[in-house]
């Protein structure tokens, strides 16, 4: 076993090897390796990434299960967790073997056809980590291995076969206010992972690990040091430090350019007056990150100086698209500040402005630069220190962490949106503590900033948009929120939940009608994923109700009144086939 | 492992500590203490470890008085809790080598104390363990609507009147109170330790 620590840590990472450990009913024999090239060009029945392709579609092209007989789908196996929180991960397939993670630093590795345990790893959690996303959105595979970013930002490789540590990485100090919930990216024989911490005044980063070896291959900051490009997007003082930039999502990635593409969040503290008022690259932004150098070759800032915790969590998807009689590759994102994005990457890595419009109500941003992009906002909505002010949509924005979806079949973009939500924040001044919560705004002003719309008759939505054309096709409401990622497949069939009635559904995706819904044991705030064994397509996702939909929930049960629906917690694999 | 978070490691606690420590030497030359105060780094990383002792004092945590002794009369009905961590008198060391020191205090209502939440408060100030039963945020906001403490990263309220029962979750258990009471008229001290286990 080979153990590559930083310095402070590696005390903890010894301790850690002991009671990190994996428990094996069998050894997986004749394991598939997965290599670069199944990762480019994934077959359809496996499900090796967690959004299924590269390019981040979240699409599969089966269709044994489709509009006609989704009907009828029904549970062909379940199991259960054993932990509570926000269960998020997608179950990765590979050739019958199952792989999923869940909250508390847990790996699980299942006979994807029958649910029988192969084997289980978990990882101690620090005595005195605390954790404001408990949750974990998945593992990489590559070659023999298993990759998997954990909460205490440990990075660990296992054995696939056997789920036995390889090599354990501290990515950072977890005292210091660094984590991960990220699924890792596994391209060109890296390892790439992003750390958490906005909230804590962390500088964030994208890390790449040698796959073999664990040997950290190169470092790049979401927020620029002193004279480095975009540093002067910085005020003249230590602001940089504690600039935040976490980065939540798997970047997706072009195999033709080697360039990855990382939606990157807040900048912290949340208020932008006490970064200067300035745009604080590279923050609220996608970035171009060259897989082979690591170095940042291109972006586009969503919006500048954000004061409005709007993380631009999402990493853009990539796919055609067509304007003006141009047919070009496109990077289409669903920004958090209420707007979808459509941008053109170069080889080179700089991205171009193409298009922006919003997809929810929105009172910030007034205009677009048709040129570059740049936003303009309305200041009566602009909170700052010791300025309050209320924004449309929410701190949770119109569409948070759960993934859109592109289906080549309809040629339409697919998005778990949530309307009518509004906040109001004012900051006050905030001494930064290493390791401890660094916003800028009390804990009883976003307490109790929450409102709904006059007038709101919904919060959730499934979207349907042809970016082609810039217009909506059809639009499902949902009595209150969605934190549903989507999955869409060759049956013509969208699998979200994400609701707060425990219902895993199926939608028809061109017309947006519920084909199927199940009750599970809790709410789905997983992504759903598709596979086949023998020639049989089943469809797997994880209910388990937990952090920000747990979050909203609260608020919901505070601003409506009358409302007082809790939704239990504990994690269960669900997996659905026709009978 | 590390013996102290990074934020308060020996930077803050020696400088600290020094200064105790020339206050006691000052003392040991007009002959007011002994010179068993004179502790060692290791000592004074033992006792920044341990929890919450009998006759501890509690200190700011963060803000313009970090590090500062808490009197009674710095806390106010009607106010936000703020984050303390004991000190132990005789060293001067804070007990900061553990985030799982951290002690939430307010004032509230004294009338409304259930009948086992009484004895461990002083003229209504009362405190509980900071590290919320859940996932071990820090508690560290009152929630004015619902009259409870409450947790920002996942919303789980406590009662201060109840000894800590939850209100709702996600937590399920009740946050851990810690004992006080008042050496002499007016000096806040720890009486014994937390009421049940910290963290989840």
């Amino acid at each position: 076993m080979r153990s590559l620590l930083t310095g402070t840590a590696v005390a903890a990472a010894l301790l850690a090897l002991m009671v990190g450990s994996a428990t094996s009913a069998d050894a997986i024999e004749n394991y598939n390796p997965v290599t670069e090239d199944r990762l480019d060009n994934p077959e359809p029945h496996n499900w090796l990434q967690v959004r299924g392709n590269r390019e981040g579609w979240g699409y599969s092209p089966l269709d044994q299960i489709n509009t006609s007989n989704v009907g009828s789908l029904q549970p062909a196996w379940l199991f259960s967790t054993g932990v509570q929180e926000g269960h998020q991960a997608p179950p990765l397939v590979n050739d019958g073997v199952m792989y999923v993670t869940t909250p508390m630093n847990q790996v699980l590795a299942l006979d994807a056809a029958t649910g029988k345990r192969l084997w289980r790893f978990q990882r101690e959690l620090p005595e005195d980590l605390f954790q404001l996303h408990p949750t974990n959105r998945g593992p990489a595979l590559l070659g023999d291995r298993l990759y998997v970013a954990l909460t205490d930002c440990f990075l660990v490789a296992l054995d696939a076969r056997t789920g036995e540590v390889i090599w354990e990485v501290a990515v950072d100090d977890y005292q210091a206010g660094y984590y991960m919930t990220i699924a890792p990216l596994a391209a060109k024989g890296k390892i790439m992972v992003g750390v958490s911490g906005g909230e804590y005044g962390i500088r964030g980063y994208v890390a790449a690990y040698d796959a073999e070896s664990g040997e950290e291959a190169w470092r790049t900051y979401t927020v620029p040091a002193p004279g480095e490009p975009g540093s002067d997007t910085w005020p003249d003082d230590d602001a940089w430090k504690t600039g935040g930039g976490s980065v939540w999502l798997t970047g997706n990635y072009d195999p033709d350019t080697g360039l990855s593409y990382w939606g990157i969040g807040n900048a912290a503290p949340w208020m932008g007056d006490t970064r200067g008022g300035m745009d604080n690259l590279y923050t609220t932004s996608v970035i171009a990150v060259d897989v082979e150098s690591g170095a940042l070759v291109g972006h586009h800032q969503y919006h500048w100086n954000d004061s409005w915790d709007w993380d631009e969590v999402s990493p853009p998807l990539i796919y055609d698209v067509t304007r003006d009689g141009e047919t070009f590759k496109a990077l289409v994102n669903v920004a958090r500040n209420g707007h979808i994005y459509l941008l053109k990457p170069t080889a080179e890595g700089p991205i171009e402005f193409v298009d922006a419009w919003g997809y929810v109500y929105s009172n910030v941003i007034t205009a677009f630069d048709p040129d570059t992009g740049r936003v303009s906002y309305d200041d009566n909505h602009w909170p700052g220190t010791g300025k309050a002010a209320l924004f449309c949509p929410s701190l949770w924005g119109g569409k948070d962490w759960p993934y859109s979806a592109y289906s080549p079949d309809t040629g339409l973009l697919y998005i778990p949106a949530n309307e009518n939500l509004c906040s109001t924040l004012e900051g006050a001044e905030e001494k930064y503590v290493p390791g401890e919560l660094y916003i800028g705004v009390p804990i009883p002003v976003i307490l109790g900033g929450f409102s709904l719309r006059e007038g709101w008759d919904h919060i959730g939505e499934i979207q349907a948009w042809n970016v082609d054309s810039g217009e909506e096709v059809w639009s499902k409401d949902f009595a209150h929120q969605n934190w549903g990622p989507i999955l869409a497949t060759g049956g013509g069939v969208l699998f979200s939940g994400g609701t707060n009635d425990h219902m895993f559904r199926a939608h028809d995706a061109a017309t947006g009608e519920t084909l199927w819904e199940y009750p599970t044991n809790s709410g789905v705030t997983a992504s759903p994923s598709t596979y086949s064994v023998d020639g049989k397509q089943y469809v797997a996702v994880q209910s388990g109700w937990g952090v920000d939909a747990e979050r909203k929930q609260d608020v919901l049960r505070g601003i409506i009144p009358g409302y007082d629906v809790h939704v239990p917690q504990g994690g269960v694999i669900w997996v659905f086939a026709l009978p | 492992m590390k013996a102290f978070r990074p934020v308060r490691s020996f930077g803050i606690r020696w400088n600290r500590r020094r200064v105790m420590q020339g206050v006691l030497g000052l003392g040991i030359a007009v002959g007011l203490v002994s010179p068993d105060a004179w502790i060692t780094d290791a000592d004074a990383a033992e006792i920044a470890r341990q929890r919450p002792q009998d006759g501890d004092q509690l200190t700011f945590f963060g803000g313009d008085r970090d590090g500062e002794v808490i009197a009674p009369a710095d806390l106010s009905l009607g106010e936000q809790p703020f984050i303390a961590y004991p000190r132990d008198p005789s060293s001067g060391v804070i007990r900061d080598g553990s985030r799982l020191n951290q002690i939430t205090l307010l004032r509230v209502d004294p009338s409304r104390f259930d009948d086992r939440t009484r004895p461990g408060t002083v003229d209504g100030i009362i405190a509980f363990s900071a590290t919320c039963t859940h996932q071990q945020c820090p508690v560290t906001a009152w929630d004015e609507q619902a009259e409870a403490l409450f947790c920002f990263c996942h919303r789980s309220r406590f009662d201060p009147w109840n000894a800590g029962k939850v209100v709702n979750g996600p937590a399920v258990r009740k946050l851990p109170t810690l004992p006080l009471r008042l050496e002499g008229e007016n000096e806040l001290r720890i009486a014994g330790g937390f009421s049940g286990r910290v963290g989840n």
